[in-house]
C-alpha cells in the first residue's frame, strides 16, 4: 500500500469538506448532492487506479499501466470537473482571494491554456508523445518521472475535459454542436493510437520485456493487449460521453420548445384563472402586500444582484451603475433570462427567467424604488401597422437581426439573437433600452407609433411569417440553398447516374 | 408511320447512310462520363423555365406603387422589376414554383459543371487533341457564371441589390478603366435606372445564346474527336468501346433528362429559394443580414473577406484592396485553368494524343496541384459565410476569418503534398503487381510449395 497516495487523497478529502463548509451558494449557484458525489467518485477511481492491486501490475505489465492510465485520463479528470473545483474555490475563499482568483480566470494565461483548440490538440499530443518518446520508458525507470508522467497525464485530461464540463464560470462556452464535434474527433484519435499500439511490431519499452522474464513475445503480447484497451475501452468510454452529449443537446432544445409554450399559454392567458382568483381575495391586503414586495425584492436583491452590481447599486468593475436604470430595462433583462448573469464575460442569451412573474415584480419594486430611470414604457398593443412595420424594420434592424428576425453574428463573439422568443414588450422595451451592444432607438428616432409598428411585423414574422416558397431552410438564405443544391440535388443525381452508369 | 417519313427522308436527303452510322456510334458508359449531361439537362430546364418567367418580368426601373397581395408591401414604392417578380411569385399561377425551378437549376447547373471539370481534370481529358474543347469548356463555365449572376441580381430585391453594390465597387477597381467598364455594365453610376434593362438583356438574349453557341461547339467536337474512356480489357488508343447511341444510350441520356428535371421540381416544390417578398425593394441605405450570394460567386465574395486590405499608389492613381481579391484572383485563376495543357505538355514533353484517360494516381502531379487549387477554391467559399458559421457555433466572425487566412495558406500545400503522396503510393503499388495480363498458374512443387508462373501466350476462354 503506497501511504502517500493514500495521505493525499485524504488530505483532498478533507479540503474539499472544509471547502464545501464554507461555501456561499449566493455568490454563484447553489453546490448540490450530485457535485460531492462526483468529487467521491472521483476518489474511489483515485484510490483504485493508484493503490494495489492495480498499482504494483501495472509495474509489471504495460495492459494494467494503461488500465490504470484509463481510469486517470478517461475516468478521474471528467469527475473531478464534475465535483465543480472552480465554483467552489470561488464560493468559499475569502473574497480578496476570490477576485484574485476570478481576475487570473479571465487573465489571458488561462484562456490561453483552455482554447479548445488548444487543448485538444495538447491531451492528443501529450497521449501520442507519452507512448511514443523516451518520457515513457523514463517513467517506468525513475518514479519521480513516473509521478510527473501521471501529473502531465490529468493535467492535460482536466484541460480537455473543461472544454465540455461547463460547471463553474467558463472561459470558452461552447455551445452543443461545437462539443458534439469535440469529443467526436477525440474518438478517431483515441482509436488510432490504441491501434498504432495493437499492431506495433516490436516491443516499445525494455522495462517491460524485463518484467516478462526477458521475454519479448510475451511483453509484445502485453503491450498489445494495452493497445487494444485504449482502442475498445477508451473508444467506448468516449461513446459513452459522445452520447451524454448528444443527449444533454436533445434535453436542452426540448426544454427550449416547453418554455416556448409556455410562454404561449402565458400569453393565452391559460392558466390565470386561479391566480385572478386570489388576487381578487387578497386586494385588501395590497397596501400591506406593497411593503412585502418591496422587502423581498430588496432580498433577491442581496442574494442574486448585488455581488455585481453592489449592495448601493453603485455598480462594479463588471456590472453597470443601477442609480439611474429605467423600469423598462430592469423588466427586459429579468423577464428574459439575461440577468442574472451566467459569467460576466459572456453574451446574455434569451433564457428562461430566474424568477417567477411576482419575484420579478418585486424585484422592480425595490430596484426603482433606488433608481431616478425613468419609468416610461412604449405602449405596444400588436395592432400596428404592418406596411410602415415592415419598412422600418428592415431600415433598422435587418442589418443586425436579418430580413427574417432570424439572427446574426455582428463581430467580436456578439450575436444579434434571433426574434422568435422575443414577446411584443420584450421587442419594444430592447428597441428603447439597447441590450448589450445594441444601439438605443430613443423617441427623437423611433416614435411610439414606430415602436408598435415594428413590434406588429415582427409578430408577423414570428407567427405567420410568410414562407409562400416551402421549407424556408432555417433562414440561413444562399448559404443553405447552396448545401441543398449540392446534397440533394447534385447529389442524388450522381447516385443516379451512378445506377445507370457503369463503373469500368 | 416514322419508317415511311424516315424513307421520304432518305429520297430527297441522303440521310439514310449517315443516320445509320450516326446511331450505332458508340458512347463509354462510364458513370462520371454523365456529368456533363446533367449541366446540359439543366440548361434545358433553365431555358423552359426562364421562357415562361420572361413572359411576365418587367425589366424596369420605373417607379411604381404596390398594390398586389402582399399586404406588408401594400402601398410602397418599388420598381416596376420588382413588382413584377411579386406579382410573378404571390400572383401567378405556377409563377412561384417555376422561379423557384429556374433557381434551384441554375445552382445544380453550377455544381454539375464545376464536378464535370474537375473529372475532366483529374482524368487528363483535356490532353491533346480535346484543349481546344477544355477552353470551350472554361468559357461556358464562365458564362454559367455571367448567367447566374445577372439572373441573380434581376429581382432589384434588398439582397441581390447589395451584391450589385459590391459587383459595382469590384468593378470600379480596377484601375484606369474601372469606371468607364462599370458604367458600360451598370448604365451609369449605381444604382443607375438602366441596370435592370442591361442585366436583363445580358442575361436573356447574350449570355444564352453564347452558351447555346459554345455549348454546340463542346458537343460538335465530342462527337468528332469521340469520347476519351477509361483504360480496360481491350480499350485501346483506336478504339472506342460502349453503347451505341440508338438505343442504348439515348434511352438513358433520355432518362436521365427526366431525373434531371424531377429532382428540380421537386426541390422547386419543398424548398423555398430565395423569398424575395420577405427581403423587400432595394434601397441603397438599407442592408439585411446574412447577406450570401448564390454558392457558385461563394469564392468571390470569400476572397473579398479574406484578402488583405492593400490600397495601392500608382502613378497618383489609387489602386484599392477590392482590385486584389475581386479582379486579380479570378483572372489569375481563370488564367492557370486556360493554360494548363499547355502548361502540363510543356513540363512532360508529352505532345502524343491521347484517347484514353488516367487514373488519377496514374499522375500524382497533376492530381496534387487539382486537389490543392481545389482546396483553395473550397476555403475561399465556405469563408464566404463565415458569418454565418460564426453565427451557428458561437464563435467570433473576426476569429473565424483570422482561422480561414491561416487555413486558406496552409490547407491547399498540406492537402496537394498528402493527395500527391497517396496518389504517388497506389501508383507505385499497383506498379509492383507483376504484370502477367491478368492470369497466373499456379503449380504444387514437389516439396509442398507453390509456385506462380505468368500464363504463356495461351487463348483464353471466352
Amino acid at each position: 500500500m503506497n501511504y502517500t497516495v493514500l495521505l493525499l487523497l485524504l488530505l483532498a478529502m478533507v479540503l474539499y469538506v472544509w471547502l464545501v463548509s464554507r461555501y456561499d451558494e449566493r455568490r454563484i449557484h447553489r453546490l448540490n448532492g450530485w457535485h460531492m458525489a462526483a468529487f467521491g467518485a472521483m476518489i474511489a477511481v483515485l484510490y483504485l487506479a493508484l493503490e494495489p492491486p492495480l498499482e504494483p501490475l501495472a509495474d509489471g505489465s504495460f495492459l494494467a499501466h494503461m488500465a490504470q492510465h484509463m481510469l486517470l485520463v478517461y475516468v478521474a479528470a471528467p469527475l473531478f470537473l464534475l465535483s465543480a473545483p472552480m465554483m467552489l474555490l470561488l464560493g468559499s475563499l475569502d473574497l480578496a482571494k476570490a477576485r484574485r482568483l476570478g481576475r487570473f480566470l479571465r487573465g489571458p494565461l488561462w484562456r490561453s491554456l483552455t482554447f479548445p483548440v488548444f487543448t485538444w490538440l495538447f491531451f492528443m499530443a501529450v497521449m501520442w508523445g507519452a507512448h511514443f518518446s523516451a518520457l515513457y520508458e523514463l517513467a517506468l525507470t525513475y518514479p519521480a518521472v513516473h509521478i510527473l508522467e501521471h501529473a502531465l497525464f490529468l493535467f492535460s485530461a482536466i484541460l480537455f475535459w473543461q472544454a465540455i464540463i461547463h460547471i463553474g464560470p467558463v472561459s470558452w462556452p461552447m455551445n452543443f454542436p461545437l462539443r458534439v464535434v469535440y469529443v467526436f474527433l477525440a474518438m478517431p484519435q483515441g482509436a488510432f493510437l490504441g491501434l498504432a499500439l495493437y499492431q506495433t511490431r516490436m516491443t516499445l519499452y525494455p522495462h517491460y520485456v524485463v518484467t516478462h522474464r526477458g521475454s519479448a513475445a510475451a511483453a509484445l503480447a502485453d503491450q498489445h493487449a494495452g493497445g487494444a484497451l485504449m482502442w475498445i475501452v477508451g473508444g467506448l468510454l468516449l461513446f459513452v460521453v459522445f452520447m451524454v452529449v448528444v443527449a444533454m443537446w436533445g434535453r436542452y432544445e426540448r426544454r427550449l420548445g416547453e418554455q416556448l409554450d409556455a410562454q404561449l399559454d402565458a400569453r393565452l392567458g391559460r392558466g390565470s384563472v386561479l391566480g385572478m382568483a386570489l388576487a381578487v381575495a387578497l386586494f385588501p391586503l395590497g397596501a400591506r402586500a406593497g411593503a412585502t414586495a418591496l422587502d423581498q425584492g430588496q432580498r433577491l436583491y442581496q442574494i442574486h444582484c448585488s455581488s455585481c452590481h453592489g449592495a448601493t447599486l453603485a455598480g462594479s468593475a463588471s456590472a453597470p451603475d443601477l442609480r439611474d436604470v429605467s423600469t423598462d430595462a430592469v423588466e427586459f433583462y429579468l423577464t428574459t433570462g439575461r440577468m442574472p448573469a451566467i459569467a460576466p464575460s459572456e453574451q446574455n442569451q434569451h433564457r428562461t427567467p430566474v424568477f417567477a412573474p411576482a419575484q420579478i415584480d418585486a424585484l422592480v419594486a425595490f430596484v426603482m424604488s433606488r433608481s431616478h430611470g425613468s419609468t416610461v414604457l412604449p405602449f405596444v398593443d400588436n395592432t400596428g401597422n404592418l406596411v410602415r412595420g415592415r419598412a422600418l424594420f428592415i431600415a433598422n434592424c435587418s442589418a443586425c437581426h436579418g430580413a427574417m428576425a432570424q439572427g446574426g453574428s455582428v463581430g467580436y463573439g456578439w450575436t444579434a439573437p434571433s426574434l422568435d422568443r422575443a414577446t411584443v414588450t420584450q421587442v419594444a422595451q430592447a428597441i428603447r433600452i439597447g441590450p448589450g451592444v445594441m444601439p438605443r432607438f430613443d423617441e427623437h428616432t423611433l416614435s411610439d407609433r414606430d415602436v408598435n409598428d415594428i413590434v406588429r411585423y415582427v409578430n408577423v414574422l414570428q407567427t405567420n411569417i410568410p414562407n409562400a416558397g416551402g421549407l424556408p431552410l432555417l433562414a440561413l438564405g444562399a448559404t443553405a440553398e447552396g448545401l441543398v443544391a449540392w446534397v440533394l440535388g447534385l447529389g442524388t443525381l450522381i447516385v443516379i447516374i451512378r445506377l445507370i452508369g457503369t463503373n469500368a | 408511320m416514322i419508317r415511311r417519313l424516315a424513307l421520304a427522308l432518305d429520297d430527297r436527303l441522303g440521310t439514310a447512310h449517315f443516320m445509320r452510322k450516326a446511331l450505332r456510334k458508340a458512347f463509354p458508359d462510364h458513370w462520371s462520363f454523365m456529368l456533363g449531361e446533367i449541366a446540359l439537362y439543366c440548361f434545358v430546364v433553365l431555358l423552359a423555365t426562364g421562357i415562361y418567367l420572361g413572359f411576365f418580368f418587367d425589366a424596369s426601373t420605373q417607379p411604381l406603387t404596390y398594390d398586389g397581395s402582399y399586404l406588408s408591401l401594400h402601398g410602397i414604392q418599388m420598381s416596376a422589376a420588382y413588382a413584377s417578380v411579386l406579382r410573378l411569385s404571390l400572383d401567378t399561377r405556377a409563377g412561384l414554383l417555376l422561379r423557384q425551378i429556374h433557381h434551384w437549376a441554375a445552382l445544380v447547373f453550377l455544381a454539375a459543371i464545376t464536378v464535370h471539370m474537375c473529372r475532366i481534370f483529374f482524368t487528363g481529358a483535356f490532353r491533346r487533341p480535346r484543349e481546344l474543347n477544355w477552353i470551350i469548356g472554361l468559357v461556358l463555365l464562365i458564362l454559367a457564371l455571367g448567367a447566374g449572376f445577372t439572373g441573380y441580381s434581376l429581382p432589384d430585391d434588398l439582397l441581390s441589390g447589395t451584391g450589385l453594390r459590391i459587383a459595382y465597387s469590384v468593378l470600379i477597381s480596377v484601375p484606369f478603366v474601372g469606371v468607364d467598364l462599370a458604367f458600360l455594365f451598370f448604365g451609369g453610376d449605381f444604382p443607375a435606372a438602366q441596370t435592370i434593362g442591361r442585366l436583363f438583356f445580358t442575361h436573356v438574349l447574350i449570355v444564352p445564346a453564347l452558351i447555346v453557341v459554345a455549348l454546340t461547339l463542346h458537343l460538335g467536337i465530342i462527337w468528332r474527336q469521340k469520347h476519351t474512356q477509361f483504360r480496360g480489357p481491350g480499350r485501346t488508343e483506336n478504339n472506342v468501346i460502349g453503347s451505341p447511341l440508338w438505343p442504348n444510350y439515348a434511352m438513358k441520356s433520355v432518362g436521365l433528362l427526366f431525373a434531371v428535371a424531377a429532382i428540380v421540381t421537386a426541390l422547386g416544390a419543398f424548398f423555398q429559394i430565395n423569398p424575395i417578398w420577405l427581403y423587400g425593394p432595394y434601397n441603397p441605405s438599407n442592408v439585411s443580414s446574412p447577406a450570401q450570394p448564390d454558392w457558385y460567386i461563394g469564392w468571390l465574395e470569400g476572397a473579398l473577406r479574406l484578402g488583405p486590405s492593400w490600397d495601392w499608389q500608382i502613378f497618383n492613381h489609387t489602386v484599392p484592396a477590392p482590385f486584389f481579391a475581386g479582379v486579380m484572383l479570378p483572372l489569375a485563376f481563370f488564367f492557370l485553368l486556360f493554360v494548363w495543357p499547355f502548361l502540363e505538355r510543356a513540363m512532360t514533353h508529352d505532345g502524343e494524343p491521347h484517347q484514353l484517360l488516367d487514373h488519377p494516381s496514374d499522375t500524382p502531379w497533376r492530381t496534387g496541384v487539382g486537389a490543392a487549387v481545389l482546396t483553395f477554391a473550397i476555403v475561399l467559399t465556405l469563408a464566404g459565410s463565415d458569418d454565418v458559421q460564426a453565427k451557428i457555433f458561437g464563435i467570433s466572425v473576426e476569429t473565424l476569418a483570422s482561422l480561414y487566412r491561416i487555413v486558406l495558406l496552409i490547407f491547399p500545400v498540406v492537402v496537394g503534398l498528402l493527395t500527391f503522396e497517396f496518389a504517388r503510393e497506389l501508383r507505385d503499388r499497383r506498379n509492383a503487381l507483376p504484370k502477367a495480363d491478368g492470369r497466373v498458374v499456379i503449380s504444387r512443387t514437389d516439396s509442398g510449395g507453390f509456385v506462380g508462373q505468368p500464363e504463356e501466350n495461351t487463348q483464353r476462354p471466352s
